[in-house]
């Protein structure tokens, strides 16, 4: 199977990371450089892991140089069972929507799309 | 010696920075500014460089552009996601992009994307600012490196992306581009004198004309550039000080005021002093004792304490606290102000030295505000610091919580202060600062801080006019002798009055300044930039106020928008926004397009950490003589016979060029350059002798006559103990002391009238007790009542 492939902004969605932290974790190294050269390259679901391993060690207060090198501890992110593990995204202040990894992995276009559409219903909200 | 050893490269690569140019116009209170940064791409693949600088806090910036070959490229605001959003597409398509992020009010982030490899690219800022203002004195600053910051190894991480990393930039002790100036200072018939404590300078006037309202001087550096390691510097002394003001525009739909208080001395405030003076007051020292304090700047703030110490009103309270990584305190809680409590503290403060690392503001801080002050006592904090630290958030936070009974007041020392903090914490905190350059005297500064600090403030100005009146500062206060700028947006079609009113409370009555209002004829643009700048500032510490909180995130939305639409109305960055400029190339998306990070160094600032304390004091004697340049002399520089002329066509002004200042005898030369310069050699000058004088007040009231004074007048104490034998009076007193205060109050009078606003404070402890002894005792020599038998005697100094 073919691996997925992201776009930047796709990862940021899928994150919850602004493109300009995604682009500083890139240059410090704390995450690969994405696929193909320079800036336009594709990210894939190990960036979205590694990602979302730093998001959830962030929510245990701990600062970024413990989590890089918690990360540098742990090479394989691919060894963390996918079963029973649920990913948050959020979506507007106290509000956040939890997803399956396993159904994500399986449905990831549509959950993009689901977590877009429930933003923007968000933002049209606040700005009204 | 290799390039790399000579700061050409940063690690293994070039520096793209090659210089920053900065052209100035000052008007008055008012400066617009430019600065060009300057790239260059020497490697043979394109680069993204990324340049974190300094400006001053208060800066509107209103204007980002970049040149690239004939090309200009004009920045928009966009906010700072968006903007970041649209700098990094443009990378991704080859295009040529350029980013500048506020990321505190006094650093800033550019980002020159996509520098093809031998490509030339010309960043110009613009902004507009008022300058700090005190009596007849603008003092414009413009700062060139940022200080590493200290940010705690607890600070907890808010955002993604580490604060270390967002503010603090790599350094370098040398780095290859430095920075040329051109100043322009309209009004030059206006103008006493002109210099800069921080650099040698040429001040000129075009074609050697006369001075006059409508021309200009020009200041440039002595040398074509200068190293880019401590602020710029420029202090105006006015013929007169600048009188309170009100003018307005009409700027597209809007109408703009600006209302200048300036005059707000001497009896102005008079009556709230009266009312207030006896408030009791617990004064708190904070002294930072980081190593980025050391060299000559550490002894000069300890002998301001112990001056102050000695000065403080008898029903105080004080204590003594000391910071660097840690912190200490003299006394676990504030004492009363007495005899024994002083000679418990002064041995204290002499064995103060800056060996405590870090500059770690927030813990001192933190343990004064746990507690209320003494009961009865409001308490003023005196924070001496570089304030070189990344938290100040956190630290605003602090000072807010202690409103209503904690006034904090701060003296920022070194070559490269953080001024934000100092001047942001004072602002919050109700309270004044002062800015202490090397060459400069912390003493004075300090001084002068203590007359504010026995005065009263007046809060809650406001600017009285009908409704739909958007007021920047939203609750300014004023501080005597400072000058305070509030800026108001109304109607397009609002009916203005003839005269303004302004109105504030201080602690016991109410305050009213009728002033009137003309129209601005030109520059009307810089009004509204202005006016938005205070506003986004007012915003931005209103959302910081409640940060945290969970009303804070509903309330968050609503301010950053509300900042967000300011910023791009009036095209003003904030901490919101960013300016990005994008440029389009024929070339874009031809082929995968690699661009190498540059991060550039900036340099470490001069003596920083005490790493170069010694060629500091070299370079202050030797090499970088202050400069003065005097256009006319004040009444008490001129001697009766000699008339001196007015250098007004020089080109250069140097130490060496004001050469009428050394026919002066010691003793009349006001502690300029040429003072400060031979105070570091440790001759004698003025300013010593005011300090000295100042610190041999007794805590009781009056002054005692030491060994240095005897050797500064040049009046033995045996012959002064004679004198006070001959003395009769009709009361049992302390002859001698008498005597001797008496003598200092004379000194002071006659050879410091010019910096009584430094001194008249600090003595009215002595003045009041000097003038209950004459009363009560009657004292005479030789018949002649002391008072005049001093005057007549006339005492000259050696």
């Amino acid at each position: 199977m073919e691996a997925k492939k992201y776009t930047i902004e796709e990862l940021c969605e899928l994150t919850g990371f602004s493109r300009r932290t995604i682009r500083y974790y890139v240059q410090s190294g704390i995450i690969d450089a994405p696929a193909g050269r320079g800036r336009g390259g594709f990210y894939f679901d190990s960036h979205v892991d590694k990602l979302r391993q730093i998001r959830s060690f962030q929510e245990q207060g701990l600062t970024l140089q413990t989590i890089q090198s918690r990360l540098a501890e742990d090479k394989t992110p691919e060894t963390i069972s996918r079963q029973g593990v649920w990913v948050r995204y959020d979506v507007a202040p106290g509000v956040e929507i939890h997803i399956n990894r396993e159904r994500e992995t399986a449905d990831g276009r549509r959950i993009v799309e689901l977590i877009r559409t429930a933003r923007a219903i968000m933002k049209e909200e606040e700005s009204s | 010696m290799s390039d790399a050893l000579c700061g050409m490269f940063a690690g293994d690569h070039p520096i793209p920075l090659t210089g920053v140019e900065m052209q100035a116009q000052i008007i008055g209170r008012g400066a617009r500014v430019k600065v060009i940064q300057n790239f260059l791409n020497v490697e043979d693949k394109a680069i993204e460089a990324i340049y974190k600088f300094p400006l001053p806090e208060g800066a509107a910036i209103c204007g980002f552009r970049a040149l690239i070959d004939d090309r200009i490229v004009i920045g928009e605001i966009e906010d700072r996601e968006t903007a970041f959003a649209l700098y990094d597409k443009a990378l991704t398509k080859g295009d040529g992009a350029y980013l500048l992020d506020e990321e505190r009010p006094n650093i800033f982030t550019l980002s020159v994307g996509n520098l093809p490899p031998g490509k030339k690219a010309a960043i110009e800022l613009e902004y507009a600012t008022l300058i700090e203002t005190n009596g007849r004195e603008t003092r414009f600053f413009l700062p060139t490196t940022i200080s590493p910051r200290y940010v705690p190894v607890d600070m907890p991480e808010g955002n993604d992306i580490p604060l270390d990393e967002i503010i603090n930039p790599p350094f370098q002790l040398q780095v290859p581009y430095g920075l040329s100036i051109s100043i322009t200072v309209h009004g030059s018939d206006q103008i006493e004198s002109i210099q800069s404590p921080s650099h040698p300078v040429n001040i000129a006037f075009p074609h050697g004309e006369a001075p006059s309202l409508d021309r200009n001087i020009v200041v440039t550096f002595a040398g074509e550039k200068a190293e880019m390691d401590r602020d710029f510097i420029l202090t105006v002394l006015y013929r007169q000080a600048f009188s309170n003001r009100a003018c307005w525009c009409r700027y597209q739909d809007e109408t703009f005021l600006q209302v200048d208080l300036c005059d707000n001395t001497e009896d102005k405030l008079k009556n709230v002093d009266e009312t207030t003076k006896t408030e009791p007051r617990e004064i708190v020292f904070v002294l930072d004792c980081s190593g980025s304090m050391g060299g000559s700047s550490i002894g000069q703030a300890k002998k301001a304490i112990d001056i102050l110490l000695k000065a403080l009103p008898q029903d105080s309270f004080f204590n003594i606290y000391r910071f660097g990584s840690t912190f200490e305190k003299r006394f676990p809680e504030s004492v009363p102000y007495n005899e024994a409590n002083i000679k418990a503290a002064l041995p204290y403060i002499a064995a103060i030295d800056a060996d405590l690392g870090g500059t770690g503001l927030f813990k001192p801080l933190k343990d004064l505000y746990k507690s209320q002050p003494v009961k009865g006592c409001k308490r003023h904090i005196i924070l001496i610091t570089d304030g070189e630290i990344g938290n100040e958030d956190q630290v605003m936070k602090l000072i807010k919580k202690g409103l209503g009974h904690t006034v904090l007041h701060t003296v920022g020392i070194g070559y490269g202060s953080n001024e934000y903090l100092i001047r942001q914490a004072a602002r919050t905190a109700g309270g004044t600062c002062e800015f202490v350059a090397p060459g400069e005297r912390i003493e004075l500064k300090v001084l002068r801080m203590f007359e504010k600090i026995v005065s009263c403030a007046v809060y809650n100005l406001q600017v009285n006019l009908d409704k739909d009146i958007d007021q920047a500062p939203e609750h300014p206060f004023l501080l005597r002798g400072e000058a305070l700028t509030i800026l108001l947006k109304t109607r397009v079609d609002a009916i203005l009055p003839e005269k303004l009113t302004v109105s504030g409370t201080s602690d016991k009555s109410d305050h009213c300044w009728n002033i009137p209002l003309t129209e601005i004829s030109g520059k009307e643009e810089l009004l509204p930039v202005l006016w938005a700048r205070e506003r986004i500032r007012d915003l931005e510490e209103s959302a910081d106020t409640d940060r945290g909180s969970r009303q804070f995130e509903r309330k968050e939305g609503q301010l950053t928008k509300e900042i967000i639409a300011i910023s791009k109305k009036y095209g003003v960055i904030s901490r919101e926004t960013s300016y990005v400029a994008i440029e389009k190339r024929p070339s874009a998306g031809a082929e995968d397009h690699e661009i190498v990070l540059r991060k550039v160094p900036v340099m470490l600032t001069k003596g920083w950490g005490g790493l170069v304390k010694e060629s500091v004091q070299q370079y202050s004697v030797i090499q970088s003589p202050a400069v003065s340049y005097s256009l006319s002399r004040p009444a008490y520089f001129r001697r009766d016979k000699q008339a001196l002329p007015i250098p007004f066509d020089h080109t250069t002004s140097t130490c060496d060029s004001d050469d009428s200042d050394m026919e002066m005898p010691s003793f009349l030369r006001r502690g300029s350059l040429r003072s400060s310069a031979s105070s570091i050699s440790g001759t004698p000058a003025d300013e010593d002798m005011l300090t000295h004088i100042l610190s041999c007040q007794w805590s009781q009231g009056g002054f005692i006559w030491t060994k240095e004074l005897e050797e500064m007048i040049g009046l033995t104490r045996e012959y002064l103990r004679a004198m006070a034998d001959k003395m009769i009076v009709t009361k049992d007193c302390d002859k001698y002391l008498l005597l001797s205060t008496m003598l200092i109050m004379e000194i002071l009078e006659r050879k410091f009238a010019h910096e009584k606003s430094s001194w008249l404070a600090i003595i009215e402890k002595s003045h009041v007790w000097l003038h209950a002894e004459l009363r009560r005792c009657q004292p005479s020599i030789d018949g002649v009542d002391l008072e005049s038998w001093i005057r007549e005697r006339h005492y000259e100094v050696k």
